[in-house]
């Protein structure tokens, strides 16, 4: 209330945003702030060794303890600790939709702010292949890219920036066609900047608040998208823990031991659910027009 | 209309042909697609011997000269590990995949747009914001947890149903079920949103003081005109659905094309992976033309301007 006037302008405008979120959204938001705690820190909270094995803690039942051991999510078929692999898997989870939404943004921007630039054939060919990999179903597509390249980490973003940069290059193109004709960007031509700085310097800036729209909205897609990946066994590698692979081992032992597949598909589905809120409604408040 | 209609699947072609010709380069993204089809203890000499054999030692302009002059013809070659027509290894298991989509299709359809509608109608009111929910709830749950619940509960606590094969018409409801569920908000949401845009105009407002009743006037009116991105969505879902078998057949044990593909890519034969992969691109291509043309019947003012989007 009492804050001098001109320097707390800011200050308070972020305060109003703030208020304005809707009192369920910020328990999504501390869901999701919480999820990315866990995978950055994983070693400090993770109870155990998320790879250690122990015969005789194969499959015991949440709270058990064994031989001083607390399994509290219980133990899956191998006698690892449940709790500590979901923990671990965060980050593959994480690490993997983060790098993938990075690069099939980077890659769809730039195409498709090219064919908004260069109009023509560079138009044709950028829109035509766009269209060509959306008639392609994307888990169908990423799952012929991993049988060629061998299943892994790296393949698996790759494969995942292949097969999603769609989306933002449609964005781009039709962003950056209506601010093509804006007098800035005329000028800038007219004076002789070159292109790629007329692209990089006027019209990304007037593309990015959407492109990041469309990133929140590709994040929990990605997610799901790795998770599915890793449940066919074409994802992460084992022995490294992700959440997919091990429901797709516990899909197995369903009938005596549902903890394996059941927590991680939990928590799978709550980060999806945040991340899927928050990005409605960063959507609804900076772009209602990508509905 | 019939130039409309011809440009469309002129369109189609072009994207059918790119997609050919993608699977023909990620089949050889790695220089040597010999390598990696070939098994772990295999000698310098097999390998050599494969090469020859399936035409990989030929330069890359007539190898894929080769591959379109066979699918031109119709044919998608043979399996290397079976040796047979890789068509006749598909046709058995394409009408399971099929059942499995058009159950998943019309429980997601039955259920989704009347949810849609319903959440549009009776804004603020409890009904909404409980299909809200569920709505939120089949947006986020992979397909394979929500299998994996449905398993727990129908086939090991109840036991009603079985938790894998196919058997009898009862082992298709789970399946289906987990498959449409992300369908299912999608539809609920869209339909929402089409009803709602329509509900906002002025025709809805001047039959509604004139005294038409809202039933009338949602059967009469709305109906048709909420169709359009409706049928687009739908286009765009049955893709969805065909790439969403894969999982759901591998966590079911259905044996439809999904499970065919899995299969396919541990035994590396390559030709049926790819053929799964160009007829889910078919399948797709075709949904969005059906599309594009049903927009034409519904509204025929799309047709006028040549289908511009």
């Amino acid at each position: 209330m009492s804050s001098p006037s001109s320097t707390a302008a800011h200050p308070d405008a972020f305060r109003r945003i703030l208020r304005e979120i809707p009192g369920y959204l910020w328990i999504f938001i501390a869901i999701f702030a919480a999820f990315i705690i866990i995978a950055v820190f994983a070693p400090y909270f993770a109870p155990h060794d998320p790879n250690a094995q122990s015969l005789l803690a194969r499959m015991k039942a949440p709270g058990t303890v064994v031989r001083g051991v607390n399994y509290i999510l219980g133990s899956d078929e191998l006698g690892r600790d449940v709790l500590s692999r979901i923990i671990y898997g965060a980050r593959a989870s994480m690490s993997v939709a983060l790098l993938a939404v990075f690069f099939s943004g980077v890659i769809g921007s730039f195409a498709g702010l090219l064919a908004a630039y260069y109009r023509g054939w560079v138009e044709t060919c950028v829109m035509r292949l766009v269209d060509t990999v959306l008639s392609i179903p994307a888990l169908l597509f990423a799952i012929i890219i991993v049988a060629v390249l061998g299943p892994g980490f790296y393949n698996l973003v790759l494969v995942m920036a292949l097969t999603r940069w769609t989306r933002y290059a449609r964005v781009a193109y039709g962003q950056a066609l209506s601010v093509m004709p804006q007098s800035f960007v005329q000028y800038a031509r007219f004076v002789g900047t070159p292109s790629p700085l007329i692209m990089i310097r006027h019209i990304l800036p007037n593309v990015f608040g959407q492109l990041v729209v469309v990133a929140t909205l590709e994040f929990g897609g990605m997610v799901l998208f790795e998770a599915g990946m890793s449940f066919l066994g074409l994802g992460v590698q084992p022995p490294t823990p992700s959440w997919g692979a091990m429901m797709n081992i516990g899909h197995h032992y369903l009938h005596n031991a549902w903890w394996i597949s059941g927590f991680p598909g939990f928590c799978l589905f709550l980060l999806v659910l945040s991340v899927n809120l928050i990005g409605d409604y960063l959507r609804d408040r900076l772009d209602p027009r990508l509905r | 209309m019939s130039r409309f209609i011809l440009k469309r699947c002129w369109q189609a072609f072009i994207a059918m042909f790119g997609a050919m010709t993608i699977l023909f380069f990620v089949q050889r993204l790695t220089g040597d697609p010999t390598l990696v089809l070939a098994a772990d203890g295999a000698t310098a000499e097999d390998i050599a011997l494969m090469r020859t054999k399936l035409g990989f030692d030929q330069p890359l302009y007539i190898q894929y000269f080769d591959y379109l002059k066979q699918l031109a013809s119709f044919s998608l070659g043979m399996s290397y590990i079976q040796n047979v027509p890789v068509w006749d290894i598909l046709v058995s298991r394409i009408p399971y995949t099929l059942k499995l989509a058009s159950g998943s299709l019309l429980l997601s359809l039955g259920c989704g747009i009347p949810i849609g509608a319903a959440m549009a109608l009776k804004r603020g009111t409890f009904l909404e914001r409980m299909f809200q929910g569920l709505v939120f709830t089949g947006q986020s749950m992979p397909v394979f947890f929500s299998g994996i619940l449905l398993i727990l509960l129908f086939a090991v606590h109840l036991q009603w149903l079985p938790s894998s094969g196919a058997e009898d018409a009862g082992s298709l409801i789970m399946p289906a079920i987990s498959l449409g569920l992300l369908t299912l908000a999608t539809f609920a949401r869209v339909t929402r949103t089409a009803v709602l845009d329509e509900l906002g105009k002025d025709y809805v407002r001047t039959a509604r003081s004139k005294g038409v009743g809202i039933r009338r006037i949602v059967w009469r009116h709305l109906a048709r005109n909420s169709a359009i991105p409706v049928i687009t969505v739908a286009a765009l879902e049955i893709t969805q659905l065909l790439a969403g078998a894969v999982v759901v057949e591998t966590l079911f044990a259905w044996p439809g094309l999904g499970q065919l593909a899995m299969q396919s890519i541990e035994s590396r034969d390559f030709p049926v992976v790819q053929a799964i992969v160009l007829l889910g691109a078919l399948a797709s291509v075709a949904c969005n033309l059906t599309a594009d043309i049903l927009y034409g019947i519904v509204d025929p003012r799309i047709r006028h301007d040549g289908g511009s989007r």
